[in-house]
């Protein structure tokens, strides 16, 4: 018998890690220093808060170079960062470091551009509490149903919170688990295409609740 | 003698589930159960006036419902104590003062004082702003307790001097919490982010009766079928209430408006009477300014005050978290508020309210509310989800177990 996926949720507690950047010079010494998993809850926290509107931006980098710094043409350059083609958080902060470094060759007053005193970017930290949902599923109608009522940080977790995990890259948990314990490879390769950073959470239930359910009818 | 304050018991973490939903009561209930059983003791410097006061209020009884052992001390001061303190905060928040070495001496004797009348018991210990920050010195040798400095105000800019004394304390601690991370220093320990919150369900929030709102308007003659502009706040420079009467003032040129500016004291806040003999110095005669002076406990008043109101104002040049704004959002109102402190982290700009730096800024954004009711009903309705979200009671309860679990293991990951 396989083992049951398990939903589970996070819960954050954010401290600072004492780093800050007006500009995108300090921005690129402080990314070289910081914890990995700064560079991981900035790429991700977006998609945990209530939103009112469409994700302008899908990560805190990319949304600081526009808002605050003007810099367009390096807010779209990060915002198009396929985070997950990286296998750990460190390769995503190389990654991070190249675009800002090559935009600072490319465009020189780039690096003139400085934030107002109280808009600095704040590297910032999460320490995790992760607890069950009290959900389980064996089987696709299981997860089906489970995955239409679980809260919207469990689908965080499981779809952005555990890609780094263990230094490799990963599908997220469902398409994994679709694979190792239901063996339908058709299947996992459909729910990992799903791409999180494109939709809401609430979105991406649906999607993949659609998915499930036309698995289900086929 | 420092007392030891047993706040009035509340409503029970049960009635908050239709307000905030089963799934977050649960959690909390989740959170605390490796915790039943532990001290947590709180300590500040007032029982009353002020937003760390009335989050106290509440947060010690549901501690309590949870099976933690919460209890809550008040500093003993005289009028030397509190001068020096509020000088104290005001520094922090960047006013150029002159300290003097006298003004240490103070604060120290009463810190050690405090500390001699205070039975530092609890497993934590959380000593809230500066007033109670050097009664670290008291801290056993063993180690088996956890000291958390919870900081409300605005560090940001700190007077060097001061914060330089300060820190020789706040570096002791095992955990600092701030409001926003702005307001955080250099410091060799652990700095959470946790931002305040508002009780749903407290006399200054819960719903009231329509009549009820009506007759408070009545007592104070205002006028219920016209627009108000509302700031709620104490008597405080920062606050910028002599700048509110200037907008209230803009937007009477074209707007047909009354203004009202609400306010209590507080115990440790010397300088009150003063800034409120210079707003009533400012709003003169005009029959339609109401500068209501409200005892500490007017709670119901003020939430009257402000479901009446057209719109909200926070126009503060300096604010720790200006909780105030939190409290506006959840009667439905689009707030103004001042582009400082934690404001812009309630009021999402241009979407449950608008982020201003002038009087001038926040006339022209109240004129436009007034003159697009369905733009700021909608706003309302926003808010009111921003706030449910973010800054109610129960999100601050559990961001102080999750605290207190990291504090416990030191573990950066918890599973339970």
């Amino acid at each position: 018998m396989p083992d049951p996926f398990v939903f589970k949720k996070v819960l954050y507690l954010v401290e600072v890690t004492g780093r800050r950047a007006r500009t995108l010079d300090e921005l690129l010494r402080a990314l070289s220093v910081v914890p990995a998993e700064s560079v991981g809850y900035h790429m991700h926290r977006e998609f945990l808060a209530y939103k009112f509107a469409p994700i302008e931006y899908p990560n805190d980098f990319a949304y600081w170079s526009a808002k605050v710094l003007g810099d367009d043409i390096l807010a779209e350059s990060l915002a198009s960062l396929r985070v997950f083609k990286h296998r750990t958080l460190d390769g995503l902060r190389q990654e991070l470091m190249r675009l800002i470094g090559e935009h600072l060759i490319e465009v020189p007053a780039a690096s003139k551009l400085a934030a107002p005193p109280d808009r600095e970017f704040h590297f910032l930290q999460a320490r995790s509490v992760v607890m069950d949902c009290n959900r389980t599923a064996r089987n696709l109608e299981e997860l089906t149903g489970a995955l239409a009522e679980v809260e919207s940080s469990s689908l965080y977790f499981h779809l952005f919170e555990t890609r780094f995990g263990g230094g490799r890259g990963r599908d997220n948990d469902f398409a994994e688990w679709i694979r190792s314990s239901m063996g339908d490879e058709d299947l996992a390769a459909r729910v990992a295409n799903v791409d999180p950073y494109m939709f809401s959470l609430e979105q991406v239930r649906r999607s993949l609740l659609k998915i499930f359910l036309e698995r289900k009818a086929a | 003698m420092a007392q030891q304050w047993t706040p009035q018991p509340g409503p029970s973490l049960d009635a908050y589930r239709p307000v905030v939903g089963d799934r977050t009561i649960d959690e909390l209930y989740r959170l605390a159960a490796k915790l039943r059983g532990k001290r947590v003791q709180h300590v500040n410097a007032t029982r009353a006036g002020g937003g760390v006061a009335e989050i106290l209020n509440r947060l010690v009884p549901l501690m309590g419902e949870l099976g933690l052992n919460a209890s809550w001390d008040v500093l003993r001061g005289e009028d030397e104590f509190f001068r020096v303190t509020k000088s104290f905060h005001n520094a922090i928040q960047g006013e150029p003062l002159e300290l003097t070495s006298a003004d240490y001496e103070i604060f120290l004797k009463w810190n050690r004082l405090n500390g001699r009348e205070i039975d530092l018991h609890g497993d934590f210990v959380v000593l809230h702003d500066p007033q109670p920050a050097a009664m670290i010195e008291k801290r056993s040798a063993s180690g088996a307790q956890r000291y958390i400095w919870r900081c409300h105000i605005d560090a940001s800019n700190p007077h060097r001097g001061l914060w330089a004394f300060l820190e020789r304390f706040v570096r002791r601690y095992d955990a600092s919490l701030f409001s926003a991370p702005q307001f955080t220093q250099k410091l060799p320990i652990p700095q959470f982010l946790v931002a305040p919150a508002i009780d749903p369900l407290s006399d200054k929030n819960r719903p009231l009766p329509q009549e009820q709102i009506e007759a408070v308007l009545h007592r104070h003659g205002i006028d219920p079928s016209r627009p108000i502009l509302t700031q709620v706040s104490r008597f405080d420079r920062f606050k910028d209430p002599v700048g509110v009467i200037k907008t209230y003032k803009l937007v009477k040129e074209t707007n047909d408006c009354q203004l009202v500016l609400a306010g209590g004291g507080a115990s440790d806040d010397p300088e009150g009477a003063q800034v409120l003999a210079e707003v009533q110095a400012a709003a003169g005669q005009d029959p339609d300014l109401h500068v209501l002076l409200l005892p500490n406990d007017a709670h119901i008043e003020i939430n009257a005050l402000q479901r009446a109101s057209t719109v909200i104002l926070q126009k503060s040049t300096k604010e720790g978290f200006g909780l105030t704004v939190s409290e506006g959002l959840w009667k439905g109102k689009p707030v103004i508020g001042g582009a400082t402190g934690g404001i812009p982290l309630q009021i999402l700009d241009g979407v449950t309210g608008y982020l201003v730096y002038t009087p001038e800024g926040a006339a022209f954004r109240a004129r436009y509310l007034l003159n697009h009711p369905e733009a700021a009903a909608e706003m309302g309705r926003r808010g009111i989800e921003q706030v449910r979200q973010n800054f109610l009671l129960t999100r601050n309860l559990r961001d102080y177990l999750m605290i207190m679990q990291t504090c416990s293991s030191g573990d950066r990951r918890i599973t339970l």
